[in-house]
């Protein structure tokens, strides 16, 4: 039953992937205009890496030469992102230079809602993905049927 | 294997426990281990999806969608298991309906 199990695997894999994304988005879009982190100064945009992950080790996929190789994806690491904060002149602000310049977040709340249409599109798709070879495991499990 | 049925046997008693007795029945093959091993991977499974819904049930699972697709898993393999019935039991129906 294996094998018509991996593309649920695969497809389980990618929700999750997914799920760790808008995560991230999440909190991109949370901390927004924090100013203060444990690491000190603003907070810094994060994004996730993904890493495609074989399902099998590469001699099982020898021993069954016909076997496709396929690839789960897992997120590898989470980074900041480097760009400069965003400087903005507020004098009155507890976190201000002695300039009176502000470091905000390098975060653009349009951007991420941007990724976040394409998290949640991608999660959609695995979705289907998983509701399709579902729906063809029972249309196989029909063929015994009287 | 079911020793040849001499000639003229249908004569004599026809003993089917000697036969029983006699015919090679390997354990480890056949259809019904098969179905054993089958059994057990199906109820492995409903273990699985038990426990996937547990700990979803009691927050330790962060993924949700991995306890649905234990389940579903767990359905298919079932919904199989039920079909592998169906078509034994069919067979067995079948031979009982023979006519001599």
């Amino acid at each position: 039953m294996a094998d018509f199990f991996d593309s649920l695997d695969i497809s389980a894999s990618a929700l999750s992937a997914e799920r760790i994304r808008m995560n991230t988005i999440s909190s991109n879009l949370a901390n927004a205009q924090t100013t203060r982190t444990p690491e000190g100064g603003p907070y810094r945009r994060k994004d996730p890496i993904f890493e495609a992950d074989p399902v099998r080790e590469f001699s099982q996929v020898l021993q069954g030469k016909l076997d496709v190789p396929m690839h789960k994806v897992k997120v590898v690491d989470i980074v900041s992102d480097t760009k400069a904060p965003k400087m903005v002149y507020n004098p009155d602000h507890a976190d201000a230079n002695p300039e009176g310049f502000v470091a905000l977040p390098n975060v653009n709340t349009m951007e991420e809602m941007v990724n976040l249409i394409t998290a949640s599109r991608t999660y959609e798709a695995n979705v289907t993905a998983i509701t399709v070879s579902k729906n063809l495991m029972n249309r196989a499990l029909d063929i015994g049927r009287k | 294997m079911i020793p040849s049925i001499e000639k003229n046997s249908f004569s004599k008693p026809f003993d089917i426990q000697k036969v029983w007795a006699e015919s090679e029945v390997d354990e480890t093959k056949g259809f019904a281990s098969a179905l054993k091993n089958n059994l057990a991977e199906l109820n492995t499974m409903l273990q699985q999806s038990d426990a996937a819904q547990e700990n979803v049930a009691i927050g330790k699972s962060e993924n949700l969608h991995e306890a649905m697709i234990t389940t579903e898993k767990a359905e298919v393999s079932l919904k199989y298991a039920l079909q592998i019935r169906n078509k034994a039991l069919e067979a067995y129906h079948e031979i009982l309906r023979m006519q001599f």
